[in-house]
């Protein structure tokens, strides 16, 4: 699972500010992996855009990425 | 606007706006000088200025989005070939890789997912950038092609049977390429209906919409 960790991660920084302020934690379920995205508090914005657009990219990447692994992968944008 | 124009003291200080302007290191920056110090001195009494045009090289920007790519492919987990080209007023990136299918996705939605990304991170901090467009293997150029076939061969049916036709849903980009076809299409004419997400292009005969036109 530490791909899927290691490319939201690496999403998220090349995005905001506050690089080492990014977080991911992974929450394993049965069928689906959950990854909790923590960023600074003024680079929430930049990871979810304008509408959502950030954050529904980010997913669409995060998707293609995951169609290698048996599990669903879900990123959620915690504050 | 990727060109800023800059009238300072010296040329120095028009150099330090500039770069403030377009959020770039100085060795990203191009410039030239549009009238020195001594026009403006032969011109009148004015005091002394220089104005200069400065632009963000395309190298540099391109060679962000070149980074940027080849990192996202490997954290994908996707061997792909990157090559990025700078063209006038765009950049232009090319993906090669034997995922190509998994990479455009469903009506090219992770193509897109990544082309909005890439373009994030050009114009990241405020930059000024040009716009990045990224096609695999000309999957965007062949989809234009096959829109305008599509469009074509539709806007025949219509003009033949001489009732309306309904394309599948598209994306607002895809809807303008069938309705620019179409645009001098005699006989037919395009609108698009239904809501985002679901909204298509119909193609109607053109004598449909003029019967209910209101008469002056």
């Amino acid at each position: 699972m530490s791909e899927m960790k290691n490319l939201v991660q690496f999403m998220a920084e090349a995005l905001v500010d506050h690089p080492e302020q990014v977080s991911v934690n992974v929450v394993e379920g049965e069928n689906s992996v959950i990854l909790e995205l923590k960023v600074a508090p003024d680079d929430v914005g930049k990871v979810i855009g304008k509408g959502g657009q950030t954050a529904k990219a980010m997913r669409k990447i995060l998707s293609a990425a995951a169609t290698k692994l048996k599990k669903k992968s879900l990123l959620q944008i915690v504050e | 606007m990727n060109i800023v124009r800059v009238t300072a003291a010296t040329t120095e200080e028009a150099l330090r706006q500039a770069i403030e302007r377009l959020r770039v290191p100085r060795e990203a920056l191009q410039y030239r000088v549009d009238r020195s110090e001594e026009e403006y001195l032969l011109d009148d009494k004015r005091p002394r200025e220089t104005t200069i045009v400065a632009w963000v090289k395309p190298d540099y920007i391109a060679e962000i989005v070149r980074d940027y790519l080849q990192k996202l492919m490997y954290y994908m987990g996707y061997i792909a070939e990157v090559r990025v080209q700078p063209e006038e007023d765009r950049i232009v990136a090319k993906l090669a890789s034997p995922a190509s299918s998994v990479l455009i996705g469903k009506n090219g939605q992770t193509l897109d997912a990544i082309q909005y990304m890439a373009t994030r991170v050009a114009c990241k901090g405020g930059r000024v950038a040009p716009s990045v467009v990224v096609d695999i293997e000309d999957y965007k150029e062949r989809k234009i092609s096959r829109l305008e076939r599509l469009a074509r061969r539709t806007a025949q049916k219509v003009v033949a049977e001489g009732h309306e036709v309904a394309l599948p849903p598209m994306s607002a980009a895809d809807r303008k390429i069938v309705h620019t076809a179409l645009k001098d299409f005699k006989g037919v004419k395009t609108y698009s209906e239904g809501r985002e997400g679901q909204r298509c292009v119909i193609v109607a005969p053109a004598s449909h919409v003029e019967e209910t036109e209101p008469e002056l």
